[in-house]
Order: structure tokens, then sequence, then C-alpha cells
């Protein structure tokens, strides 16, 4: 029976357990008195006419009750040592194993992320704080998780501060001598259809891994997604600053929405993008992003965007992409890593590649033909798609991911 | 195209209302904000940074933080810190790491689900300043642990501790309800209460006190995180002042998550900081009770809250008890340290001479209240703890608030459970989403009654003779491998 005591105008309330299940007030006040807040006084309850053979319950004093007690009597504060329990200190510590000197990388990443048993843990799934439901992948051990870029705050904006400059050197060259005016006109009418709309699936991928982050089930995994989140942010915005910059020039560059939610070579990536961003399995999300539909957007985005650029006299937009293709090798590489902690695992690999397997067999042919449908049936985006796809399907086998099927059904769509 | 107009192009636009999937598919009604707007899309983040922008700029801070360490580390400032400040550190800084690592995994939440584009934009931006600080945090760890080596938390019992040390629950207590809230009440607790009211204490007042205790780094640390925080406090009060202006269905909730969270909010800094700025330093520039009153009281209450009075809101609900509290909370709290220091990896030391001159100038009732404390202390009463605390089931710090002579407790039956609470602002919290804050263990009584008393002594990280076995004494495997109550 647990009982709260606090001795009045002197002490904040104490907790007692009695072991007796039907307790009398002697025996609580046996308890109380015994503890250093007692101070050797004689006690009472702060009851009426009470006596010590009284029963707790007859009184109505239930588990989990506060009672106040009077103290009688000159105190005698405790001037004795502690008693302390008598433990064994050296069994149980572990010696040190001598384990090599940690990069910044990892002294900056890990064990951070906290653990059940959680004090909020949810009358509903909002009110989850990390739950291992919140995907359907199962791993042994999700701190083992190593992003290959091994990039960390500090790193991560220096990388993108210089990435950023220069960029942003390239747009001044660019406008310096009015490039972007003297563009081809067929270039202009594909990049005035093309380019604007580009923005939205880089934001798609942004928000999904807005959603990655926050449930990834280590500190490891949500910082290397926390930086995809960010990367696909900027990608957004320099295509939709592309745009920008043309429309410096020639109309029609303005808003790109309309074609985003209604031309038809937009459509298959459009809703392609909108299942991820929906997908709130966190695992899956990572699969489905960055292992199959952003290396067959990319290459089909890219090749539409950079095929003969140079030759119509655009030399900023090859760049962009290819500052853009920087983050998103990196992306892949952590995708992969993420890809192979899960297919690997000893216990549950065989149960995680069956579930894969059948994700990816589901996505992988409709990313293939919205990357196709994207690009359109040229030879130099058919090659690019082409050799996104063996980087896929690369991935996967590597993984040991069942392929036939998907492979196959890569063929019935291109066909 | 103005400069506004292509912001709003690169962010607030990119944002689309998916058609494929729908709504309830996007944003389950699960995971949506009860707030309306007529229009969420009108709604303009005020701090607008781009993409570009924000990577140079905060790099360039990085680089000017990292510059104080160094200089830190190469003319040994760091091991001339007072050594009283160093312990302070050892209880804070681990704090600091984890409360700014939930701040980021907090706002990608609220970046995902917000129903406003500029709030997503401005949420993910201060998500990855949240990461910056938590980095930083860490690498102030580093070098404490480099330079005085007793004591400090190292990151393999940095997580221990911050999961299952009873000092750190009422921390993980908070943020774990922060990380878990509607996303507007995350704007509003984090960005409008916490950030705007309280984090002048954290990052202004404190980082005074490090400074004049020789930490030059932690003075710099603070400095440059209170940078980032003046961008995440416009976002929470431009959040605050559209949702006030929309109808009175979202005053009644911006009016209960500010109460909410300025309750919540009092209650876990009065534990952490006001014995950073009270009782560790020697060279004490502002005491709590005069910082709390500047930076809350004046600067948001009197400032900022009254002005949105004109939408009908009004100051938090139990002001009048925080400012009561105000009064002993931290020489409570550093009673309730002392009692336990064995129990703990810092120095809890008996207040100085000096020290009590200064408690006795800046808080009036402190002779009434907690002189007589430490007098018996110093005449040799053991004064340990010997029993453990009522805890309150809401923030779970001990119902000790607000001087253990006066202590409020406060119970509710939810259920078939009492559940007691330290303050009516917890109780007022736990009635408000009684099913949010059901207890997840058992009260810490109970678990121990049971348990063998080595396992007990080991928990509660005292060796056989008394002495503490905390921070870098703590070896691996140190605590059981066995499921832990958190709330112990």
């Amino acid at each position: 029976m647990l009982i709260y005591s606090r001795i009045l105008g002197e002490a904040a309330p104490e907790a007692f357990v009695l072991a007796d299940d039907d307790p009398t007030v002697s025996d609580l006040l046996n308890h109380i008195g015994a503890a250093r807040s007692a101070q050797g006084r004689l006690l009472e309850l702060d009851l009426p006419d009470v006596l010590g053979t009284a029963k707790l319950a007859d009184l109505g004093i239930a588990d989990g009750d506060l009672i106040d007690i009077r103290a009688v009597g000159e105190p005698h504060p405790d001037t004795g040592v502690s008693a302390k329990p008598d433990i064994d200190v050296d069994a149980i510590r572990v010696p040190p194993d001598g384990a090599r000197r940690l990069n910044e990388y990892e002294e900056a990443t890990r064990l951070l992320q906290w653990h059940a048993p959680y004090h909020i843990d949810g009358d509903r799934p909002a009110h989850q704080v990390w739950t291992d439901d919140s995907t359907a992948l199962r791993c042994t051990d999700w701190e083992a998780y190593r992003s290959p870029d091994k990039l960390y705050y500090r790193t991560y904006t220096t990388r993108q501060s210089r990435a950023g400059r220069s960029v942003a050197t390239a747009f001044d060259f660019t406008a310096a001598d009015s490039q972007l005016a003297t563009v081809a006109p067929e270039r202009v009418e594909m990049l005035r259809e093309a380019l604007g709309p580009l923005q939205y699936p880089d934001w798609g991928l942004c928000v999904t891994h807005q959603h990655t982050t926050r449930f990834a089930l280590s500190s490891w995994i949500a910082g290397a997604t926390s930086f995809m989140m960010f990367d696909e942010l900027r990608h957004a915005q320099l295509y939709g600053r592309l745009a920008l910059a043309y429309g410096e020039h020639h109309d029609g560059f303005d808003d790109p929405g309309p074609a985003w939610m209604a031309a038809p070579q937009f459509q298959p990536t459009r809703r392609i993008v909108e299942e991820i961003m929906a997908t709130l399995d966190w695992g899956k999300a990572i699969i489905l992003a960055d292992i199959v539909f952003e290396p067959l957007h990319t290459a089909a985005a890219h090749s539409l965007l950079t095929s003969g650029a140079l030759a119509a006299g655009d030399s900023l937009t090859p760049f962009v992409c290819r500052s853009i293709e920087d983050d998103k090798i990196r992306h892949r590489e952590s995708a992969s890593a993420f890809l192979r902690l899960v297919a690997g695992d000893e216990r549950h690999g065989e149960r995680n590649r069956e579930l894969i397997s059948g994700w990816a067999a589901d996505l992988m042919p409709r990313a293939y033909a919205a990357s196709v449908a994207l690009a359109g049936a040229t030879t130099a985006s058919a090659a690019a798609v082409s050799e996104a796809l063996t980087w896929v399907q690369a991935q996967l086998a590597e993984a040991e991911i069942g392929l036939p099927a998907i492979a196959s059904a890569v063929e019935e769509v291109s066909a | 195209m103005k400069s506004r107009e292509q912001y709003q192009r690169l962010t607030h636009s990119l944002h689309w209302d998916p058609t494929y999937v729908g709504d309830d598919a996007y944003i389950p009604e699960e995971w949506r904000t009860a707030c309306t707007m007529p229009d969420w899309k009108k709604f303009n983040d005020p701090f607008q940074i781009l993409f570009e922008d924000y990577v140079r700029i905060q790099a360039e801070k990085e680089d000017k933080f990292h510059a104080v360490r160094d200089a830190g580390a190469r003319f040994g400032h760091i091991g001339r810190v007072d050594p009283r400040w160093v312990e302070a550190m050892k209880s804070f800084n681990t704090a600091l790491t984890y409360s700014e690592y939930y701040n980021y995994r907090g706002h990608v939440r609220v970046a995902r689900f917000a129903p406003a584009p500029a709030i997503r934009i401005a949420s993910m931006v201060q998500a990855m300043d949240e990461r910056r600080h938590a980095e930083e945090a860490i690498y102030q760890a580093k070098d404490y642990v480099k330079h005085h080596e007793s004591g400090f938390l190292l990151p393999k019992d940095r997580i221990t501790f911050f999961e299952r040390h009873w000092y750190f629950q009422g921390d993980r207590s908070f943020f774990e309800d922060l990380i878990t809230t509607d996303p507007i009440e995350a704007i509003i607790g984090t960005n409008l209460v916490f950030e705007t009211a309280f984090t002048n204490l954290l990052f202004i007042a404190a980082p005074a006190a490090g400074v004049a205790n020789g930490d030059f780094g932690f003075g710099q640390a603070h400095l440059t995180i209170q940078s980032d925080e003046t961008r995440h406090m416009a976002l929470g009060q431009s959040v605050a002042r559209a949702m006030l202006q929309f109808g009175d269905d979202n005053l009644s909730l911006i009016q209960d998550w500010m109460d909410k969270w300025f309750w919540r909010c009092h209650r876990l800094l009065l534990a952490v900081v006001s014995p950073v700025l009270d009782y560790f330093p020697k060279k004490k520039p502002i005491s709590y009770k005069e910082a709390f009153r500047r930076y809350v009281l004046e600067d948001f209450i009197e400032g900022y809250v009254s002005e949105l009075s004109q939408f009908g809101l009004q100051p938090p609900r139990h002001l009048a008890q925080a400012l009561e509290e105000v009064e002993h909370g931290s020489h409570t709290i550093w009673r309730s340290l002392y009692t336990t220091r064995d129990q703990l990896w810092f120095d809890v030391h008996q207040p100085t001479d000096d020290d009590l001159a200064w408690l006795h100038a800046k808080y009036p009732a402190f002779g009434e209240s907690h002189a007589g404390f430490w007098r018996a202390a110093a005449d040799g009463a053991v004064v340990d703890a010997d029993t453990l605390p009522m805890v309150c089931d809401l923030c779970k710090f001990p119902c000790t608030f607000p001087h253990p002579a006066r202590a409020n407790a406060f119970p509710v039956d939810y259920e078939g459970q009492r559940y007691w609470f330290c303050s009516e602002g917890c109780q007022w919290i736990f009635e408000r989403e009684s099913a949010k804050y059901v207890r997840t263990s058992e009260p810490s009584a109970l678990l121990l009654a049971d348990k063998d008393p080595s396992w007990v002594a080991q928990f509660l990280n005292i060796a056989p003779d008394g002495t503490p076995l905390g921070g870098t004494h703590a070896p691996d495997g140190y605590f059981p491998a066995m499921p832990v109550p958190a709330t112990i």
C-alpha cells in the first residue's frame, strides 16, 4: 500500500510503501517515524481521536492517499552517518573496451534519440514519441546506420554554402551578359513548359523527408534524412530560380502551377510524388523516394533540361543541374546504406526484403513510365533513364531483393 | 518581379493541394491542427530566408563559434573557468543537448503537418537551427570533458542518464509532451512561450553568468543560438497574431495553449536554470527572480501579451502562482538537490557566507523560509534524503513547491487511479487532456519497494561508502540492461 505523508509546516510529501494490505495507524506511523524528516519526534495523524489500532481503511485512507502528520516534542536532527546499501561496485563495472577514437560525424550524431518507456505513450498515434510501428521494416539495431557522406551540421552548411556561392556566381555571370535572352526559341519553348513544374517533385521529396526525419528510429538515420530534406528545398528553389531567370527575358515563366496540376507529361510523376508524400511509414518512404523514384526522375528531368542546352546558348541550366546532381548522389548513397541495413539484418532481413520487393514491384514500373513520360522519347533521355534504372536494379540486386517481376513489369511498361 | 514575390514563388508556392491522394491521406485528421484560418496560404512568415542565404549565414556563425572554441582551447580559458560554474555545466549541458535535439525532431513534424505553407517552410528552417544548437552543446561537452574530466557525462552515459535518471525526467516529460502536440500548439508552446518568453533566461541571463565566471565559450555559444531564436520568436508571434485575428474559436485554443506552456516552461526553467543563476556561480550578475521579472513579466507579459489583449488574449492563467513560486523556486530546487547529492554526478555545495548574503539581499523571503535549513546543515545535521518524494504526475518534479514547508499537492481521480499534482497549473493541464497524461509506469516508491537494495543503489548512483558514482566514473553497462521505469 502506497501512502504519501507530510509533516505539517515542515516537509514536502514523502512516499511510504506498507507491506501489509490492511495496515493500522501504528503501522503507518512507525514507518514515517523512522524517516529522517520526523527528527525523532512522536507523530500523530492530523485527525481527531484516532487510535493506533485503527485500520487505515476504516478511516477512509486508501492506496495513494496523502495524509497530514503532526509532530510532537522537540526535534532531534540526525547527525549520524547515512546508512548506505552494500554493493560490490567493481562487480558491476565493465572495463573500457579500447574502442577507436570517434570522428566528428560520430560525435555529433550518436546517442541523441532516447528510447521507451516514454512518459507520453499515446492514447492515439499523434501522441506517441517514437514507436517501432512507425515503419513496417524491422531492424535489430537502428543505431547501426551510418551515412556514407558523414555530414553533420557544421560540415553540411560549409559544403552547401560553398555550393551556393558557386551557383550564385553562375547566375550572376549569366545575368551580366543577358545570356538567357539569346537562348534558342525552341529551347525557351520547351523550358516554358517543363522548367517551372520541376520544382514540385523535389518539394514533394522535401515534405517526405520532413516525415522521415521526425519518425526515424535513430539519430543516425534522422541525421541523414534531414539533410536530404533540406537539400530538396534547395533543389526546388534552384529550379524556381532558373525559371525566374528565364522570366526576366521571356514570357510564360510566371506560374508553373497549372502545368504541374494538368499537363499530361507531369501527371504520372505527380501521382507518384503525392503517394510518396502521403506514405506515413517512414522506412518505406525512404525506399520509395530515394532508391526507386528519385534516381529515375532526376535522370529524366536533367536529361530534359540539359540536352542541347549549350548548343542553344544556355550554360546556366547544366551548371545548376550538376550542382543538384552532386546532392542527389549523396542521397542515393545514404539511401543505399539504409537499404543494406534493413535488407541485411540477420533477424529481420528476409521479411524486410519481401516487403521492399513488394513496394518496388509496385512503384518501379510506374516510376519508370513517369520518367519516360516526363523526358520524352529522345535517344539522350532513354539512355539517361536506362542508366538510372540500371543503378536502381543494382541496389536491389545487391541487397538480394527479388528483381524478375520488377524487371518484366518495367519491360511491359516500356513496350 | 519584386523580391517578396520571388520569395513567395520559391517557398510558399512550392506547395500544392494533392488531388491523387486527397487531403485525408496527405494530412490525416489525426495530425491536423484544431485551429482554423479562412485561407492558410495567405499567412506570411515574418523572417523570410531562402536556402542559399540560410546556409551562407549559418556557416559564418559556425565559423565564429568554432573560432572562439579554438581560442579557448589554445589559450586555456576553459581550464580556468570557475569550478562552481563547471559543476553547473555538468548538469546543464546534457539537458540543453536533448532539449535542442527534441526541438529539431519536433519542428520537422510541424513542417510536415502544419496547414500553412509559410509555417512549413519556417519550421523546417527552424528544425535545422535546433540541430545546430544540439551540436554546439555537444561540442561544448567535448571541451568540458577534455579540460575537466571529473564528473562530466560522456556521451555513452549521457543518453542513459537522460533516459533513466530522475534528474532528467522533468525535462524529458516536457519535450515528450511538446513533440506530440497539435502543430500550431507546438508553435505556440515552442516559438511563442518557450522562445519568446523564456529563452532569454537561458541564452542571455545564463551566458552572462557564464562569462562572469570565465566561460567565454558558453557565452559565445548561447549568444549565437539566440541569434537564431529571434527568427523563431518572430514566427511564434506572427502565428499567434494571425490565429487571434480570425475568430473566437482560435482565441480559446491559443489562450489554453499559452496557459499550458507558460506553466510547463515556468516549472522546467525554474528547475534547470534557476540554480544556474542563483546557486552554482560564484559571481552572480542577475538573480533568477530578476531575470524572470525582466524577460518573462515585463517583456513578454506586459509587452507582448498585453499588446495582443486587443484580440482578447489574457495573461497566463497561473501567472500569479508562478510569480509566487519564483520567490522560493531556486532555493527549493537547490535544497532538493543538496539532499539528494549522493545520487548526482555534479557537486551541490552548501552556500557560502557570501552566497547567503546575496540570497538574503535578492530574496526577502529567503531568511524566513530557507536560511534555517542551511544553518542546520552547517551545524552538522544530516539532511540527506532517506525517502522518495511524491512526484507530480504531470511535470515529473517532486511536489515541493512553492517550498517544502508549504508544499502543494492536488489530487485528481481518473479512471480508477489517483493522480497527484504539484500545482494548480499541472492539475489544470492534466484535466484538459487526461488521456494524454495517463501514467505510463508505477510511482517510483512502488517500483523500488520490491527491488533488490543493491539494484536500487546502483540505479541511484550511490557507492557502498556513500560517494556518488556518476559522470565519467560510470562505466559501460553501469546501468542494468533491463527495462527501467522512466519516472524513478
